[in-house]
């Protein structure tokens, strides 16, 4: 049986990269590639029902004792767009707590100093990348880990549930949940494997809005200005002191919410 | 929800504040909620995480149990009547080119996953 350790280096060659310009579902064709491997993998380990649907979602059944609840486990298969999932080149490194040399070519190091966290994995082997690209794991090592669960479960002769898995486009341009189909995917209750350190796990997010703000401005040369301008840039400033400073993602933590500036454009 | 309810309508007093010192019309506030804390549907199923909190204690993984500072599509899913609590990957420093994963924290995910569904 394929280790989930060369089952995730095989996934994270797959270009998976979303983009939020897109209109399309997936957004990018790399992802859709990604998804019919899956399907086929799927199938070559006896998940019969395996299919991708018209949206890209991937969908497939591993059946258990009826009399157990139906449980789903659910990745994506996009990676972020803030950096290049392009021509990944991972390795496995055994770590013994000192940096890690990335990229001997361009000088790029993994350092503690940078990662405090890091060190709590010496004695592990840690998969990297070259320093010039994203790695994936995020959520290429969730769908591996599921797959790999799957073909346990496929060849087990002890009892279990009968699994449901989804495999999702487009969760990093919050869009992965839009057209999953909970009906279809009849499971009594679903686990996404999509966090962060091992033991992560979370029930709780935050209430979320976004705030638009169009400010109309009146433009005059400035020498004949008086009593006529109105200056929307320095009206976006006004609008923004007005929001406390204590409040923002740089200065809370744990269930403190936040007003989070993300974009400022004159027209 | 409260605090949620509070920063909306500060954002709207702000809008009425300058609008009234500048003239009317002069800024327009759109807010469109993106996700809900999911919570509240977890609740009523929070058995589904004590399952997940003790398979992790079974396999000598000590649980971590934090919110998330954001949103996630187990969120959304759980809106739409799949309660959906999110598991670890591994992985770490994710949107990075520092990302990476250590093999064994991979191997105990597989391993938890297997035992979730095996003792049920």
């Amino acid at each position: 049986m394929e280790t989930v350790q060369d089952r995730f280096l095989r996934y994270v060659r797959f270009d998976t990269q979303s983009d939020e310009n897109s209109d399309t579902c997936p957004s990018t064709p790399g992802q859709r590639t990604f998804g019919e491997a899956l399907v086929d993998e799927m199938k070559a380990m006896g998940i019969t029902d395996a299919h991708m649907d018209e949206n890209g979602y991937i969908y497939g059944t591993v059946p258990g004792d009826p009399k157990l609840p139906t449980i789903g486990l659910i990745a994506h298969m996009d990676t972020s767009p803030d950096a290049s999932g392009k021509d990944v080149q991972a390795k496995t490194v055994p770590y013994d707590g000192t940096d890690i040399l990335l990229n001997e070519e361009k000088d790029i190091w993994l350092r503690s100093s940078d990662y405090p966290s890091l060190k709590e994995n010496a004695g592990k082997h840690l998969i990297v990348t070259d320093g010039t690209t994203l790695l994936g794991a995020d959520d290429k090592a969730g769908i591996a880990e599921i797959m790999t669960a799957a073909q346990s479960l496929m060849t087990t002769r002890m009892a279990h549930a009968t699994l449901k898995i989804g495999f999702t486009p487009d969760e990093e341009i919050g869009r992965g949940a839009d057209l999953f189909d909970v009906e279809k995917f009849a499971a009594d209750y679903a686990y996404t494997v999509d966090g962060g350190p091992i033991g992560e796990l979370e029930y709780e997010n935050f209430n979320a809005a976004s705030a638009k703000v169009d400010i109309s401005g009146i433009n005059i040369h400035p020498g004949a200005a008086k009593d006529k301008m109105v200056n929307s840039l320095l009206l976006a400033m006004e609008f923004q002191s007005l929001l406390p400073l204590h409040q923002r993602p740089e200065s809370t933590e744990g269930y403190e919410g936040f007003f989070h500036l993300t974009d400022m454009e004159a027209p | 929800m409260e605090k949620f309810l509070q920063k909306k309508a500060l954002m709207e007093k702000i809008c009425a504040f300058l609008n009234e010192k500048y003239g009317p019309g002069t800024v327009e506030l759109t807010l469109k909620d993106s996700y809900f804390n999911m919570r509240e549907k977890i609740l009523p199923h929070i058995h589904i995480v004590e399952k997940a909190k003790a398979a992790m204690e079974a396999l000598g993984i000590a649980p971590r149990i934090s919110p998330i500072r954001g949103g996630t599509d187990g969120a959304r899913l759980s809106f739409m009547g799949l309660p959906c609590p999110n598991l670890f990957t591994g992985g770490q420093n994710f949107h990075s080119r520092f990302e990476y994963i250590p093999v064994e924290d991979m191997e105990k995910c597989t391993q938890l996953l297997i035992h979730l569904l095996t003792t049920c």
